[in-house]
């Protein structure tokens, strides 16, 4: 499951980056390495993680996306949410991420 | 008694089984969906506790899971045999975590104590950690 294939996409100056149905333990450790490899290469203004197929997230895959955050503001880049459905975005909205993150829904 | 035991090795990927495992014990009672996923993402933090903080990734650990299903609600119990908390107050509170270079982000209590009705945590420096949670199923 940690070979699982990321898909992501370059829109314009966005680059979609689809996460794991299970954002949790087992997922976050070896996806972060791969996310930040992505994000160290540039050619891109902001970037939205697609939750929209995700089912399943943990603290630690709260701790990615923080982690995530704070290392695309070190690079004067912007991170958006594409939200999970509702009883997903539970934890989300309980950890505070969207008063730190926005929904990308809120931009359009 | 309806009472459920598991022991499982100290291994990440076990949460993903034991989550799975003790949400559709509890759906026995035919809770909402909702209920169900409180009760999976809680289980999962607190063996992801065990795992991490109480055992420091030894899978070669065991972990105890006791459930039971009473009186509509779900009490499930999971202990280690770790190094233990020593401030159980401050583990428990938002944003704490003794681990954070690895990116934990410090809310497992937080969702545990939010998802369920009533979180209880038992501790002993090198004895362990025993976490017992229930939540009304109707």
């Amino acid at each position: 499951m940690g070979l699982a294939i990321m898909k992501f996409e370059l829109r314009g100056n966005a680059l979609y980056i689809k996460l794991p149905e299970e954002l949790d333990h087992v997922s976050a450790i070896p996806l972060r390495k791969r996310v930040d490899k992505l994000l160290s290469l540039g050619g891109y203004e902001s970037v939205v993680f697609d939750l929209t197929h995700t089912t399943f997230i943990d603290s630690t895959g709260i701790g990615f996306i923080l982690g995530r955050y704070k290392l695309l503001q070190s690079l004067n880049k912007q991170l958006y949410i594409m939200p999970p459905d509702d009883k997903t975005d539970k934890v989300l909205k309980l950890c505070g991420i969207y008063t730190i993150i926005s929904k990308l829904n809120e931009v359009i | 008694m309806d009472q459920l035991t598991l022991i499982v090795k100290s291994m990440p990927e076990n949460e993903s089984l034991v989550r799975s495992l003790i949400g559709a014990y509890a759906a026995r009672k035919n809770p909402n969906i909702e209920v169900i996923n409180d009760i999976k993402t809680a289980v999962s933090e607190a063996l992801s506790n065990s795992i991490i903080h109480g055992y420091s990734d030894d899978a070669t650990k065991d972990i105890h899971i006791d459930a039971e299903l009473a009186d509509d609600a779900l009490t499930v119990s999971i202990r280690d045999f770790g190094v233990g908390i020593a401030d159980i107050k401050k583990a428990t509170s938002g944003f704490f975590t003794t681990k954070p270079e690895l990116e934990h982000s410090g809310l497992g209590f937080t969702i545990m104590q939010a998802f369920m009705d009533s979180v209880d945590v038992n501790s002993k420096i090198n004895e362990g950690t025993t976490i017992t949670m229930k939540k009304r199923l109707v």
